[in-house]
């Protein structure tokens, strides 16, 4: 079994990384900044285009000017979700009747989505085709893409190169990347079995003469850019362990290739772009590190407690440990299996991946905190050997100091406070499903999977109420945007300063930084939580011994 | 701002007809030009009907059929679900390592698969109800199952009644 695991993650990490080297340099290539961009397939075009819809490049806007323009476009899109999802049973594309959703569901949807955690408190065979396409596919095409663009703020703005302009980066996103990989997948998807369909559910007769409903639709189109963008959401109220949102092992791999292409596809973008290849290639493989620990106690934990609870036989043992472990990591939340039926150890495992937030972490966002470690370990690592602290030739000082530690606490007391309030509420506590340690471990892992913008959950948790629904989109949204924004405040607040004209103190390309980085993550990151993980899994397994 | 908004609005329409509209409708209709019968579902037709999807399992009861693994919803209504029971839960079954995933309830509570351990093990409460020796049942999953691990509970029920015929 271990041979069989060894091999499937060496060929899945092979081959997703060989394209995500070159989807990096593809990525990089095009988005640098416009004076520095080369000619490239359609350029010319695409300039023309982009000057008759008013999204001129040349001017590059201030890191405040992005962040307007990319709060207007969200509030724009939360608006217009919510209006659709709460009125979606008097519009049309409705065959199967769905009703309006009410307020705070349609409230918890639409940040869900536009959050890129698309954590679901509704079944999804709740909403109608209209929601589903119109409203969902499309926004989850843009939750990823906003994160994206801030990142690719972020790496320009510490590089001391122009932002760029953020409206025309978002589109020009979502037509070079986003939307030509989609379409190649969502119709390989169909090709192995998910279906892509506008019409009603159907009734069959089965051999023992019962009726039976088929429920489908547009699962396709969903499911590629749910994978592909890190999003997440299920078509199907089981997601993808449902069949015909991931019918056999071939998509089961693909859908974890998809997960991990653009979070793994950063680093190389930031090495093209800056061009210090070496550098990209050491911070892919300081997340890869992080990443093998996790998935290789994934598989040892579920091979060392054999069941298949809440498992689907097709894809076995290797590819449920994989499949969760990549979508914890790559902060999708998709899931092939029911977590909340996984040994307490594997809880353990998930929600430490979705605590750090940086193994991989998602599209454009899990870079950026990764950055922000980066941060604080030259801040150490220099003050140990007596340094001024500078990033790329800017100093590192206390403004950007105090915005690196007020974007790190927001996630530990976003989860702890929300999950404290959780327990300690009978809203909260009357949700559990699982008792004892096993219960903590599901309020923690549902707040950990809002505030990382994870969108799986410890799914007995019955979290369809009020209570729930405000909670989790509090934790969503500001798990979100003050983080995203805190961040891109810190790449101007280094923009803004002068080049000091001196050697690098502190080379950070060496093998020794890498060592020292991991270790400033594990320590800061995992110290925080892990009160809390020993109440919850831990206790849990000890119990079970 | 009014300019912010205006681009907001440009850029919000364009990313909805793109994404919401054009990328699901292409999909649509090369996928129903080129793979019809899984975009529509994979459903197997008998005699003129529909008998169900070779992906989603359906009930199986009766001792003439190959039964599914346990599901914590109504198969028939369509709806996926899990029973969500933890590690620690005392209702959850012991595993039984003879027959993988017979006792467990599946993830989508939908699972058309069975172990091969699981499909044996019924081999010979089939073979009676039907009046066949067991070793035409083995041989009915063994061409089934087609060297894999495990098998499609529908496909060896229609392949079982078809040899029966």
């Amino acid at each position: 079994m271990w041979s069989t695991f060894i091999v499937a993650l060496g060929l899945l990490l092979l081959v997703t990384t060989v394209t995500s080297v070159m989807l990096g340099r593809y990525i990089g290539v095009r988005f640098k900044p416009v004076a520095e961009r080369p000619d490239y397939f359609m350029k010319h075009t695409e300039t023309k285009w982009l000057k008759r819809l008013r999204l001129d490049e040349r001017g590059s806007q201030s890191w405040v000017g992005y962040a307007r323009d990319f709060l207007i476009l969200n509030t724009f899109f939360l608006l217009f979700g919510y209006g659709l999802l709460r009125f979606q049973g008097m519009l049309p594309l409705n065959p199967n009747g769905a009703d309006n959703l009410e307020w705070h569901v349609a409230l918890h949807t639409i940040v869900s989505f536009m959050t890129n955690t698309d954590q679901q408190h509704y079944a999804g065979e709740a909403l109608s085709h209209l929601s589903q396409t119109f409203v969902l596919t499309t926004v989850m095409f843009v939750a990823p893409t906003m994160a994206m663009t801030m990142s690719l703020a972020f790496i320009r703005g510490i590089l001391n190169k122009p932002i760029g302009v953020f409206f025309a980066d978002f589109i020009r996103l979502i037509v070079h990347v986003l939307l030509p990989i989609s379409l190649f997948f969502g119709l390989l998807f169909i090709s192995l079995g998910v279906p892509q369909t506008f019409s009603a559910n159907v009734n069959v007769t089965t051999l023992e003469g019962a009726i039976q409903v088929i429920q489908r639709g547009p699962v396709a189109s969903f499911e590629v850019i749910k994978q592909l963008g890190n999003n997440g959401g299920g078509y199907f109220a089981t997601n993808a362990a449902h069949p015909f949102e991931n019918p056999n092992e071939w998509t089961n791999y693909i859908q974890m290739f998809l997960m991990l292409l653009l979070p793994m596809s950063m680093p190389f973008i930031y090495g093209q772009i800056s061009g210090r290849r070496r550098q990209g290639f050491l911070y892919f493989g300081v997340m890869l590190s992080l990443f093998l620990i996790g998935t290789v106690a994934m598989f040892a934990v579920l091979h060392s407690t054999p069941s298949l609870h809440g498992q689907e036989v097709r894809f076995g043992i290797v590819g449920t440990a994989l499949y969760s472990a990549i979508t914890t990591a790559a902060e999708t939340g998709a899931v092939n299996a029911m977590h909340d039926s996984l040994p307490s150890l594997a809880g353990l495992i998930l929600m430490g991946n979705m605590m750090l937030n940086v193994v991989f972490g998602g599209a454009g966002a899990g870079f950026m905190n990764f950055m922000i470690y980066v941060i604080i370990t030259i801040f150490v690592a220099a003050l140990l050997i007596g340094h001024t602290p500078s990033l790329l030739g800017k100093k590192v000082e206390a403004r950007e100091m105090k915005l690196v530690a007020l974007t790190l606490i927001v996630s530990p007391l976003l989860i702890l406070v929300f999950s404290g309030v959780a327990l300690f509420m009978p809203e909260g506590r009357d949700a559990i499903t699982n008792s004892g340690a096993h219960g903590i471990s599901q309020i923690l892992y549902e707040y950990t999977s809002a505030v990382a913008n994870n969108g799986s959950g410890f799914e007995g948790l019955l979290d369809g109420t009020v209570f729930w629904n405000i909670t989790t989109t509090f934790a969503m949204f500001f798990g979100r945007y003050v983080p995203l924004l805190l961040m891109l405040a810190i790449a101007g607040s280094f923009q803004s300063k002068p080049m000091i004209h001196s050697e690098e103190a502190l080379r950070t390309d060496t093998g020794l930084f890498a060592v020292v980085l991991i270790g400033i993550i594990l320590i800061v990151g995992a110290l925080t939580f892990l009160p809390v993980l020993v109440l919850g899994p831990l206790t849990e397994w000890l119990t079970l011994q | 701002m009014r300019k912010e908004w205006g681009q907001a609005g440009i850029v919000a329409g364009l990313t909805t007809v793109l994404c919401g509209v054009l990328f699901p409708s292409f999909l649509l209709v090369t996928g129903q030009l080129f793979f019809d019968d899984r975009a529509q579902g994979s459903l197997v037709e008998r005699e003129g009907e529909w008998v169900g999807s070779m992906l989603i399992a359906q009930p199986f009861t009766s001792d003439n059929y190959f039964h599914g693994r346990p599901s914590a919803v109504d198969q028939l209504t369509g709806q996926s679900g899990g029973d969500n029971l933890a590690e620690s839960h005392p209702d959850r079954p012991a595993y039984d390592s003879t027959m993988p995933g017979a006792v467990e309830t599946s993830g989508s509570g939908l699972d058309p698969h069975i172990s091969l351990e699981h499909a044996t093990a019924q081999v010979e409460r089939v073979a009676e109800a039907r009046g066949l020796q067991p070793d035409a049942v083995r041989a009915v999953i063994e061409d089934v199952s087609n060297g894999g691990t495990y098998v499609n509970v529908l496909r060896l029920n229609l392949q079982l009644d078809e040899s029966g015929q």
